[in-house]
C-alpha cells in the first residue's frame, strides 16, 4: 500500500488558447512537511495551485486530498476540504479591523447577530497557539504589509484548514519579516500542517522547505529532498540546459556612452520601499545590454523610469549628454529612445486603431506625417505597407487592419518595426519575445543585433535565461531594487546566473 | 479587396440595424403606452406620430422638424466628442443653460454691435461660456480623478440657480417670468426658411448644426487632435506611451463638449420665437436628450444629424398627437420613452458582439475537436 499523502495531484493537464499551462503534472505532498514548488515564472505553478484551489478545472487527472478522490469545483469546496490559500496580493478590507477580516464571509452568529466575541477569542486562541502575534482590534490600514499577511494565515487557520498554500508569500516582505515567516511555517508544519510553498527563490526553499517540485513549462522536472539537493542542482533544474539557439552577432565595436543612469531610485507612491534602489549603469553604441533577474526585482519600474512612463525619485539619466531626468515621454523619444514595451496591449498598441493607425503612433505630429494638423493617411497607408513588407507582418487586411485581430506575433513585429524605424540612438526592448514561438523570436534577437551591429545602443529587459545569455553582451542582474551583478554571459554558465537572480551576490562592480 | 469592404459594410450595417433596432423597441412602447391610455384612439395617434404631422400640415412640420432637431443635434455632437474620449458629460443640461444665457443676454444688451455681428458674437461668447463652464469639471478629472459623471450633474445644478439669480438680475420679464424678448435685429436669419416653410420656425441654425457637424466629423477622424482623442478614448496607457498628453486631451475634448451644447442653446433661444428661458428649477432636458441622440448614432457626429433628425420628426409628431384627445402630458411620455429607448442601442450593439463572439467560440470548439 502506497503511502497516504495530504495532497496528491496526478497527471493534471490543463490547457489555455495556445499553451499547456500544465502538461501532465504530479504532485505529492506528504502530511506535515514543507513541499517547496520552483519553476520560472509561466512555467506552471499558479495554474496547479488554482486547479488545487478549485479555480480551474483540469481536462484530465486526479486529485485526491488526505488519500480520497475530490472534484473541487470552487474556493468553497477547496476550503470545506481543509485547503487554504495565502495569496501573493492580499485579499483584505483596508477599513475593517482584523477580527472581522478573519471571519469575514464565515461570521459567527448569536440569534441572528454577529458574534464578534466569540471569534476574537478563538483568534487570540490560533495566533497564541501558532506564534502570530496581531492586535484583534486594529485596522488593516494601520499594520504592516507583514502584519497583514499574519491575517491572511490567521484566516486559513481560523477555518481549520490543514493544507496550507502560500503563493510567493515573500515578494513583499522585507528581509526581517521574511525570517518571522519562515519561523511561522516551520512552526505551522511542526503542528502537522501541511505546506505548499510557491517559490521561484532558491535562498528561501533551502531555508525553509522538505522537498521539492520543480517545474518547467508546464512539465513537472523533478522532485527533490531539499537537505540532499544544492541550489546549483535546484537552478539548473529550474531554468533547463542551454537549447543552444546561436544568435549571429558580428564582430562587436563599442562606441560612445549613449544612455548614463546615476543612482536611479524609484519608488511610486503606493510602494512601501524603493522598487529600484539606487542603481548606476550605462549602455554604449554598439553593445546589447540586459536586465535580468526574477520578476518583481524593480526591472520593469527602471524601465518605467527611464521611458518617463513613471517619475523618478532620484538620481539622473543622461541621452547622448542631455539630461532627461525631468523631460517628457515625447521629448524622450525624439531625443532619440525607441520602446518596445512590456505589455504590448497596455502600452504597445491602440488595439482598436487599426494597423496604419498603430504604425504611425510615434510620427503622426511630425511635419511630412501632418500637414496643417491634418494627417496624411495615404501616406501612413503606403509607409504601413512598406513595414508590412520590409518585417514580414501578417495581416488580413494589410494596413487596414484591427490591431486587435492580429496574433501576438504579428503586433510584436508592427510594434518593433514602428521603433525601429524611429531611428533612435537607444532601443529599450522589454521581454521582446514574451509570449511568442519559436520562429519570432529569432526574428526579433536578430532584429535587436542588427541594431547592435548598426552601431546603437540596446537596453533589454528579459525574464528568460537563454535570451539574456544568448542576446546580449552585458547583464546586469536585479535583486531587490539593486543591481547585485554586472556580467558578461560569456564568461558566466546559466548556473551562475540563477545564484545572481535568487539574490546570491557578486561583488559589487558597476561599469 | 473584395473582402476588405464586405468587412466594412458588416461592420457599419451591424451599427446601423442595432439603432434601427432601438428605435422600434421605443417605438413600439410609445405604442403601449398609448394603447394603455386610450386604446380607440391609439392607433390613429401612433400613425400621427411616426407620420410627424407632415399628413397634416407638411410644410409647417418640416420646419418645425427643422428647428427642433437643430439645439438637439448640438448636443447630440457635444456628447458625442466627449465619448470618443471616453468622458461621459452628463453636463449637458447646465452647459446648455449657460449658452443660451450668455446668448440671449448678448443679443439684448450688445446693441453697439454693427450688422450681423449683433448675433454672430452672442453665439460665439456662448460657446466660449460653455467651453468655460466645462473646463472645471475637465480639469479635475485630468488632474484630479474626479468622476466626470458626478461633478458635471453638480455643474448643472450651479448652472440652474446661477441662471435663474443673472436673469432676475439683469435681463429679467417679470409678468412672465422668465428672459426679456430679443429685438429683431438681434435674432437668426431666417434665409427665407420662413417663406419655404410657412408657419414654422426654420432658421439658420439647422445649417450652422449641420455644418459644425461636418466639421467635428473631420477633426476627429482626419486631423492629430482628431487621432489624439480617440487614441485617449480607447487607451490611455498607450497614448502616455507615445508621449501624448492624455491630461491636456481629456480637458480639451469636454470643453469642446460644453462649446457645442452651449451653442445649441443660445441657437435654441435666439431663433426669435418668443421662448425665453423660464425661471424654473428643472434642468433642461435637451442635455439628456443629447446622450440618448449620441448613443443612437453610434457616436458619429454624422449619423449625430441624422438622430437629431428622427427625434426631432418624433416631437414635432408627437405634438400633433393632442388632436387625437391624448392629453399633453401623455404625449410628453410617449416622445420621451421613444428618445430614452433609444439609449438600447448600446444595449443592442452589446447583445450583437456577444453573440458573434458566441458564435466564433463555438466555431474554433468545432474546428478544435475536428483536428
Amino acid at each position: 500500500m502506497s503511502e497516504q499523502f495530504a495532497v496528491e495531484m496526478q497527471g493534471i493537464v490543463k490547457t489555455f488558447p495556445g499553451i499547456v499551462a500544465c502538461d501532465n503534472v504530479s504532485l505529492e505532498v506528504r502530511k506535515g512537511e514543507i513541499h517547496a514548488l520552483l519553476g520560472e515564472n509561466g512555467a506552471g505553478k499558479s495554474t496547479l495551485m488554482s486547479i488545487l484551489f478549485g479555480m480551474y478545472q483540469p481536462e484530465a487527472g486526479v486529485i485526491k486530498v488526505n488519500g480520497k478522490e475530490v472534484h473541487i469545483t470552487g474556493p468553497r469546496d477547496a476550503t470545506a476540504l481543509g485547503i487554504g490559500m495565502v495569496h501573493q496580493h492580499f485579499k483584505l478590507v483596508d477599513c475593517f479591523s482584523v477580527t472581522r477580516n478573519i471571519v469575514l464571509g464565515d461570521e459567527p452568529m448569536k440569534r441572528g447577530v454577529l458574534d464578534l466575541n466569540t471569534a476574537k477569542k478563538k483568534i487570540m486562541e490560533i495566533s497564541e497557539r501558532y506564534g502570530l502575534a496581531v492586535d484583534p482590534d486594529a485596522l488593516i490600514s494601520d499594520i504592516t504589509v507583514g502584519m497583514q499577511q499574519r491575517v491572511e494565515i490567521l484566516k486559513i487557520l481560523y477555518r481549520e484548514s490543514d493544507i496550507l498554500i502560500f503563493d510567493e508569500p515573500t515578494a513583499v516582505l522585507t528581509p526581517q519579516e521574511i525570517e518571522e515567516l519562515i519561523k511561522i511555517i516551520r512552526g505551522l508544519a511542526a503542528e502537522g500542517k501541511s505546506i505548499i510553498f510557491i517559490s521561484h527563490k532558491l535562498d528561501e526553499i533551502s531555508k525553509v522547505a522538505d522537498r521539492v517540485t520543480i517545474l518547467r513549462r508546464g512539465a513537472k522536472i523533478a522532485t527533490l529532498d531539499v537537505p540532499n539537493t544544492t541550489k546549483e542542482e535546484m537552478s539548473e533544474l529550474m531554468v533547463g540546459r542551454k537549447v543552444s539557439f546561436s544568435v549571429d552577432k558580428g564582430e562587436q565595436v563599442l562606441g560612445d556612452v549613449v544612455l548614463d543612469v546615476k543612482n536611479l531610485v524609484m519608488k511610486p507612491r503606493t510602494a512601501t520601499k524603493n522598487l529600484v534602489d539606487d542603481i548606476s549603469f550605462q549602455v554604449r553604441r554598439g553593445e546589447i545590454v540586459c536586465i535580468a533577474g526574477i520578476d518583481g526585482n524593480g526591472q520593469s519600474e527602471t524601465i518605467y523610469g527611464l521611458t518617463g512612463i513613471m517619475p523618478v525619485q532620484g538620481g539622473t539619466i543622461t541621452l547622448n549628454g542631455e539630461d532627461i531626468t525631468k523631460a517628457t515621454v515625447r521629448h524622450r523619444n525624439l531625443a532619440g529612445i525607441s520602446h518596445i514595451p512590456e505589455d504590448r496591449h497596455k502600452y504597445g498598441l491602440i488595439l482598436d486603431y487599426n494597423l496604419q493607425e498603430n504604425i504611425i503612433l510615434k510620427d503622426y505630429f511630425k511635419p511630412g506625417m501632418q500637414k496643417a494638423s491634418f494627417i496624411n493617411f495615404t501616406k501612413a497607408e503606403q509607409m504601413t505597407e512598406e513595414l508590412i513588407e520590409k518585417y514580414d507582418v501578417r495581416t488580413t487586411l494589410g494596413p487596414k487592419t484591427s490591431a486587435r485581430s492580429m496574433s501576438g506575433g504579428n503586433q510584436q513585429k508592427a510594434i518593433i518595426a514602428r521603433e525601429i524605424e524611429q531611428n533612435s540612438d537607444l532601443l529599450i526592448a522589454v521581454q521582446p519575445t514574451r509570449g511568442l514561438d519559436v520562429g519570432a523570436i529569432e526574428f526579433v534577437h536578430k532584429q535587436l543585433v542588427a541594431q547592435r551591429d548598426a552601431g546603437k545602443a540596446v537596453l533589454m529587459m528579459s525574464l528568460e535565461l537563454d535570451e539574456v545569455m544568448d542576446v546580449s553582451d552585458r547583464v546586469l542582474v536585479m535583486f531587490e531594487g539593486k543591481i547585485v551583478a554586472d556580467v558578461d554571459p560569456k564568461e558566466t554558465t546559466i548556473q551562475q546566473m540563477g545564484l545572481y537572480m535568487a539574490g546570491v551576490r557578486k561583488e559589487e562592480q558597476h561599469a | 479587396m473584395l473582402k476588405k469592404s464586405r468587412k466594412l459594410n458588416t461592420d457599419s450595417l451591424a451599427k446601423l440595424s442595432a439603432s434601427v433596432l432601438a428605435a422600434l423597441v421605443g417605438l413600439l412602447l410609445a405604442l403601449i403606452i398609448l394603447l394603455v391610455c386610450d386604446a380607440k384612439n391609439a392607433m390613429p395617434g401612433f400613425l400621427t406620430l411616426i407620420t410627424g404631422g407632415i399628413r397634416k400640415e407638411p410644410l409647417k412640420a418640416i420646419g418645425e422638424i427643422l428647428y427642433q432637431a437643430t439645439p438637439i443635434m448640438m448636443c447630440g455632437a457635444g456628447i458625442a466628442v466627449a465619448f470618443k474620449a471616453s468622458v461621459f458629460n452628463i453636463g449637458g443640461g447646465g452647459q446648455f443653460l449657460i449658452g443660451a444665457f450668455v446668448g440671449i443676454y448678448g443679443a439684448i444688451k450688445w446693441e453697439f454691435l454693427p450688422g450681423p455681428l449683433r448675433w454672430i458674437v452672442p453665439l460665439i461668447a456662448a460657446a466660449l461660456s460653455g467651453a468655460l463652464w466645462a473646463f472645471l469639471p475637465g480639469v479635475l478629472k485630468a488632474f484630479r480623478n474626479v468622476n466626470i459623471i458626478i461633478s458635471t450633474i453638480m455643474m448643472n445644478y450651479l448652472a440652474r440657480y446661477m441662471v435663474n439669480s443673472l436673469i432676475k438680475a439683469t435681463i429679467f420679464f417679470s409678468a412672465k417670468s422668465e428672459t426679456q424678448a430679443i429685438p429683431a435685429e438681434a435674432t437668426l436669419p431666417r434665409l427665407g426658411l420662413d417663406k419655404l416653410f410657412p408657419g414654422s420656425s426654420a432658421n439658420i441654425g439647422i445649417f450652422i448644426s449641420i455644418a459644425i457637424c461636418i466639421l467635428i466629423w473631420v477633426i476627429i477622424n482626419k486631423t492629430t487632435f482628431g487621432y489624439e482623442l480617440r487614441a485617449c478614448g480607447l487607451n490611455d496607457s498607450a497614448c502616455k506611451y507615445a508621449g501624448i498628453k492624455e491630461k491636456r486631451t481629456i480637458v480639451v475634448s469636454i470643453m469642446i463638449s460644453g462649446a457645442l451644447i452651449a451653442l445649441g442653446g443660445a441657437l435654441m433661444y435666439m431663433a426669435g420665437t418668443g421662448k425665453g428661458i423660464k425661471v424654473y428649477d428643472t434642468q433642461p432636458a435637451e442635455g439628456f436628450t443629447g446622450i440618448s441622440i449620441s448613443v443612437l448614432a453610434g457616436n458619429s457626429p454624422l449619423g449625430v444629424i441624422l438622430s437629431a433628425l428622427f427625434i426631432a420628426f418624433l416631437t414635432v409628431g408627437g405634438q400633433y398627437i393632442q388632436s387625437h384627445g391624448f392629453v399633453k402630458e401623455i404625449v410628453n411620455i410617449v416622445t420621451s420613452s421613444v428618445i430614452y429607448l433609444s439609449a438600447f442601442t448600446l444595449l443592442i450593439r452589446i447583445w450583437f458582439d456577444t453573440m458573434a463572439r458566441k458564435r466564433q467560440a463555438k466555431h474554433i470548439q468545432h474546428t478544435e475537436k475536428g483536428e
